[in-house]
């Protein structure tokens, strides 16, 4: 088969050429998906000169006009061969068929937020654009540090907490879902929370996070032992992109530009994003194992208890992301979080939950229904604590990212603590 | 039942040329079990089964079949609890001796008195039976010599040879590993019901995740000479190739974690 693609106006048109079966649906799938990464959302697809179309064919078809939906953007069959058009109609797909093809739907003003009109924030940081958008001026994120197991103390009775995690919560630590406290002394994990969603990755030999997700009356729960709990309206939506082909944005720029936008000295974040790299870290055993003699801190007996991720992780996947952050050592949050060693001063934890990739619509977006996306038809591929590797020569890094949405909002001074 | 406690081989002691090829395996393999073991090359998978088969001394450890402990055993003597069958199709069988005869010295095996290469009537028409069971159409061809036979053929009748007498421990290492993926498909399959029919403990070591996940029912990982984990009962039947892969990349990524990473996991967990 050929695949070839051109725009018309502000419409790409795909022109497939042969068959389109098992074989090569999958090959027209990453085509379509490259031409959206690229901000192409008006899609249509030249049959004309196909000669087969097999089933395999139609499902990737609806998913191509699935996707594109789910990010505001459309797609059709513009002139079709006489079989396809016959074939579509029999299996009562006639709306994948256009007619003509339509002028490209105007893109959506941003709905809700107000572009920043500050010149400094927009900015550029090498090679990355950043449109900032108000969400509300004012709001602040109240968070809550659940402090009761410190590592690498043996864990004690006292050191579990069983928290809700529902909208509008978000945060991160070490937890696991449960029964009770004995139940998931073996599974503790590193966890992510938004939007009514929890992924945590059980240290039980799994190699795939679970989830829990907020449905009618059911609310994610989870048992941690470290936790920060954020809660309260994001002031901002920083957008960014990539300014030209290849470009990406490191974590410790994405936290830079986040106390920029949000003018403050400690923020809070969750972002979804298009994910260039990973570093980090994740606990392989649990630390309810921890007994008085062990030494997890220490080499080698850290590698029974953490694994590192060896290389830069989870390329062109998509990753929701939760981090705390301050570059002010006196603010309460600061016990909380550890040195960025990109950025003198500052002060950081993220964990990040990973999935397959799936476009995220352009402009304002809205965080519960865009995390609710990312939960429904995909499950979780890994789930990392994210670490600067500075090591000289052989580190790997910075995790970084090509786009992506941050709402971020400034950390409220007075942090209730609880240990 | 097969018991394995604390097993270690160290070839070549002391030596530049020093492998520590087992490393204090514990192993216990209930009566009727089928395990896979998998593991990177050089694992100690070979190591391993060549020690139970009592290929050479072990440094330490001992071994039980059935409550038995035959850790002095010679070789010869496990060979009458034991049926192996190698990765080379030529290895099992003697290539100019016919197809009957081959089948003739297995059905001796561990016999202390041979009744000598000349078939009776009873014992062809037996053996001329369960041939015939391979579907194979090997059954008309007695005579012929096994070397004029297909890989996947002479294959199919080691394994025939090896259960001949219900063995109380069956021993597979890479048996299909040398056939086409056809053949290789039709021995695995054979495997499975031999040892089904037969409900003969064995371990198979493969490379194939699929067979791993597929025949068996419980898959043993090795890595360096241990055993780094093992999946049975619901975990088993939920594990999937893609997650024995990740098992893999996980054990790889824990030897990279060197003094270097552990500083830098420590500054961050504090
Ligand atoms: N007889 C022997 N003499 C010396 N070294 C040996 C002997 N047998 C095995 N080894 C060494 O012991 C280690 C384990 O080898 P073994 O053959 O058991 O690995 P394996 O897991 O079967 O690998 P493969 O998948 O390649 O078959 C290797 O380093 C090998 O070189
Ligand atoms: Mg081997």
């Amino acid at each position: 088969m050929k695949i070839e693609s051109r725009s018309q106006g502000a419409v790409m048109v795909v022109e497939v050429n042969g068959r389109l079966d098992a074989a090569w649906a999958d090959l027209l799938l990453g085509t379509v998906r490259d031409l959206v990464r690229e901000g192409h959302d008006q899609v249509r697809l030249d049959a004309s000169c196909l000669e087969y179309l097999s089933s395999a064919g139609i499902r990737t078809l609806l998913k191509i006009r699935r996707e594109l939906e789910a990010v505001s953007g459309t797609f059709g069959i513009g002139p079709a061969a006489p079989f396809v058009q016959e074939t579509l109609r029999m299996s009562g797909l006639e709306v994948l068929l256009l007619d003509e093809i339509p002028p490209a739907v105007e893109a959506q003003p941003a709905a809700g937020g107000t572009p920043v009109a500050n010149e400094a924030a927009v900015a550029a940081a090498a090679g990355t654009r950043f449109e900032p958008h108000v969400l509300a001026a004012s709001a602040k994120i109240t968070v809550t540090a659940h402090a009761g197991w410190r590592p690498w103390q043996p864990l004690l009775d006292n050191h579990c907490i069983e928290i809700p995690l529902p909208r509008p919560r978000f945060g991160l630590g070490i937890g696991a879902a449960g029964r009770d406290d004995s139940d998931i002394r073996g599974r503790l994990g590193d966890f992510v929370a938004a939007a009514g969603s929890v992924a945590w990755l059980p240290s039980d030999g799994a190699d795939r996070p679970d989830y829990l997700e907020q449905n009618e009356r059911f609310l994610p729960r989870l048992h941690v032992i470290q936790a920060l709990v954020g809660e309260g309206d994001f002031s901002h939506l920083l957008r960014f992109s990539p300014a030209a082909k290849g470009d990406c944005v490191n974590l410790s720029d994405l936290y830079e530009q986040v106390l920029q936008t949000t003018r403050a000295d400690a923020a809070a974040m969750v972002c979804l994003v298009e994910v260039e790299g990973l570093v980090g870290a994740a606990l392989a055993r649990s630390p309810g194992w921890i007994k008085e003699s062990d030494q997890p801190g220490q080499f080698p007996e850290l590698r029974e208890w953490l694994s590192f991720c060896g290389e830069r992780v989870h390329p062109q996947s998509q990753a929701l992301l939760v981090a705390f952050l301050c570059r002010d050592s006196a603010h309460p949050l600061a016990a909380h979080l550890t040195p960025v060693p990109a950025r003198p001063g500052l002060l950081a934890h993220a964990h990040a939950v990973v999935f397959p990739f799936r476009p995220l619509p352009q402009g304002v977006v809205d965080l519960e229904t865009s995390v609710a996306a990312v939960f429904e038809d995909n499950t979780p591929l890994g789930l990392l604590h994210l670490i600067e590797d500075d090591r000289p020569l052989v580190g790997l890094g910075e995790s970084s990212f090509i786009r992506g949405a941050c709402w971020c909002a400034p950390v409220h001074p007075a942090l209730e603590i609880i240990t | 039942m097969l018991d394995l406690r604390q097993i270690r081989k160290t070839f070549f002691p002391d030596t530049p040329n020093e492998v520590q090829a087992l490393c204090g395996i514990d192993l216990l393999i209930p009566e009727g079990t089928f395990a896979a073991i998998i593991g990177t090359n050089g694992s100690g998978k070979s190591t391993l089964l060549n020690a139970v088969a009592g290929a050479f001394e072990l440094d330490q450890g001992g071994i039980h079949i059935d409550g038995r402990e035959i850790t002095t055993w010679p070789e010869y003597r496990r060979a009458g609890l034991i049926g192996r069958v190698f990765q080379n199709p030529f290895a099992g069988t003697a290539a100019d001796m016919t197809i009957a005869e081959n089948i003739a010295l297995a059905m001796r095996r561990g016999c202390r008195r041979g009744f000598g290469l000349a078939l009776h009537r009873t014992a062809r028409a037996e053996i001329a039976e369960r041939v015939r069971t391979l579907n194979l159409g090997l059954e008309n061809r007695l005579d012929n010599p096994i070397g004029t036979l297909s890989g996947g053929q002479r294959q199919a009748l080691t394994l025939l040879m090896a259960t001949w007498r219900r063995p109380r421990l069956l021993l597979l290492d890479e048996h299909t590993a040398a056939l086409d993926p056809k053949s290789a498909a039709q021995v695995a399959e054979l495997t499975l019901t031999l040892i089904r029919q037969e409900k003969l403990t064995a371990l198979m070591v493969t490379h194939s995740m699929q067979q791993a996940v597929q025949l068996p029912e419980r898959i043993i990982m090795m890595h360096k000479g241990r055993v780094v984990r093992q999946y049975e009962g619901q975990e088993k039947d939920r594990v999937r190739a893609p997650d024995l892969l990740a098992a893999f990349d996980q054990v790889r990524r824990r030897e990279q974690l060197d003094p270097a990473v552990a500083a830098l996991l420590a500054k961050q967990y504090g």
